[in-house]
């Protein structure tokens, strides 16, 4: 199986002279990601779920040990707080990140005919994003997100906000890449979305690993915490 | 993989076009704002900064110079701290998003730079009016991209002072004589210009009794290699510079 993305020993404490707190974000975290794997990473609120995705798609650098991410793998970061450009709307900020998302030969245009059609927004996909709701938002950035060609999908707490109709639309689009061979990672504190979308999950508390396995038998020791 | 030179044409392109489209009043405004700062410039500093020993023409060079690199100074001294939730989104290279924040910035700015191109093309100095333009501008654009990444990289270390340190920079440039040549009189102002480091540059520039062609060539030439220090400098600390700027630590 092709590792996409591997931990190894990851350490990240804040640095420099004016750090306020000196205690380490995420100490000795070690796991790794294949391709076509749903893993799940669950943990209470301040865990540290959201740095490891970070981590995972290169946006931060660990202060010690490794996150190596195999050569020409595209990693997608799905959060609440994605970046989009608030005063543009839907469409220019689709046609924004899949510029920088799709592979050079996908054409744009298509690409986000797909990403309006799946996200349901209706005419409101040419409306600012800053007249958006979060499930609206989380809509949108699911619709990019898995339109684009990626290798790794991460996916951090967004489809807890969704409707019904949304959350049964994009377990099927996952399951459709996950035997594409995306792999497909979910950060959540929801134990039931965790084992509705994933089979793997690793278990994280106060920055560490504490255990990792099949997502049913952690779900178990998740409510002892 | 991805695919930068259409990312990076779509975002200087969608980012114009939501200032000047979605909001009607941008453009409006555009032209409204120079002529009030000429007006304000005119009553504020008559008497003060010799304006009444200038042609018309030297001082829009001066009035237009300093607003283009008041304006774009002040969009692009924090760009770190105001593009976070860009660098949270994308894995770009921190000294592209620098560049590109700049670049759309910059093209904002260029009616400032308009006036003082055609100021400069009509003015009496003594190289040809084309290459006055050219060097002129290219002047006050390295001018701003080295203050601002000199800004932008000490905002993210020292985040407490973000507010002082482009108000600091701007002090300097205002009372160093680039901008406004001051009379020798004992003002407030004379301090700060006496004690001003970049005074000293310029001082050692004029000192070389320098053409103004070559103090322009001079000052570009120092320029363009402060600018590349400071780039070379964010692009050697990627990793640092986006952990402190999305965590925060």
């Amino acid at each position: 199986m092709t590792t996409l993305i591997s931990f190894k020993n990851v350490y990240l404490s804040p640095q420099g002279l004016f750090s306020k707190n000196r205690e380490s974000i995420l100490k000795n975290v070690s796991f790794e990601i294949n391709a076509g794997d749903t893993i799940g990473i669950l943990g209470l609120n301040g865990s540290g779920k959201s740095t490891i995705l970070k981590l995972c798609a290169g946006l931060i650098y660990p202060t010690s040990g490794t996150v190596e991410v195999a050569k020409n793998v595209n990693v997608s970061l799905l959060s609440l707080n994605s970046g989009f450009f608030p005063n543009l709307s839907g469409y220019e900020n689709a046609v924004l990140l899949a510029s920088w998302l799709i592979n050079k030969n996908q054409n744009l245009e298509t690409s986000i005919n797909k990403i309006h059609e799946f996200s349901g927004l209706d005419h409101a996909f040419f409306d600012p994003v800053n007249t958006y709701s979060n499930g609206m938002k989380s809509a949108l950035g699911f619709s990019i997100a898995s339109y684009v060609k990626s290798d790794v999908l991460l996916v951090d707490e967004t489809l807890s906000v969704g409707d019904k109709n949304f959350s049964r639309k994009s377990k099927n689009k996952i399951e459709q890449l996950v035997d594409s061979g995306t792999a497909f990672v979910l950060a959540s504190h929801s134990a039931n979305k965790i084992n509705s979308y994933c089979a793997k999950c690793i278990l994280v508390s106060n920055g560490e690993v504490m255990a990792a396995g099949q997502t049913s038998e952690l779900v178990e020791l998740y409510a002892c915490i | 993989m991805s695919n930068f030179r259409l990312f990076a044409y779509n975002f200087i392109k969608l980012s114009i076009r939501s200032d000047f489209i979605r909001f009607k009043m941008t453009a409006f405004w555009l032209f409204l704002e120079p002529i009030l700062y000429f007006v304000l410039y005119f009553i504020l500093l008559e008497g003060r900064f010799l304006i009444h020993e200038k042609t018309f023409t030297e001082l829009c060079i001066e009035v237009s110079a300093w607003l283009f690199f008041v304006k774009n100074f002040t969009q692009n001294a924090n760009i770190f701290g105001t593009s976070k939730k860009f660098i949270s989104a994308l894995n770009i290279r921190i000294e592209k998003i620098f560049i590109l924040q700049f670049v759309s910035g910059s093209i904002r700015n260029f009616l400032y730079l308009l006036v003082f191109a055609v100021a400069a093309s009509q003015s009496n100095f003594s190289f040809s009016g084309i290459a006055t333009v050219v060097i002129g501008a290219i002047t006050l654009i390295l001018l701003t991209f080295c203050f601002s990444s000199i800004s932008s990289f000490s905002i993210v270390y020292f985040h407490d002072f973000s507010k002082i340190i482009p108000i600091v920079v701007l002090g300097m440039l205002f009372t160093s004589g680039i901008f406004f040549q001051m009379p020798a009189e004992h003002t407030i102002v004379n301090v700060f210009f006496e004690h001003n480091p970049l005074r000293v540059v310029i001082s050692f520039i004029y000192s070389q009794s320098l053409t103004t062609k070559h103090a322009f060539l001079l000052s570009m030439f120092i320029l363009a290699g402060l600018s590349s220090f400071t780039y070379f400098f964010i692009k050697q600390n990627q990793a640092s510079i986006r952990n402190k700027v999305i965590m925060g630590i």
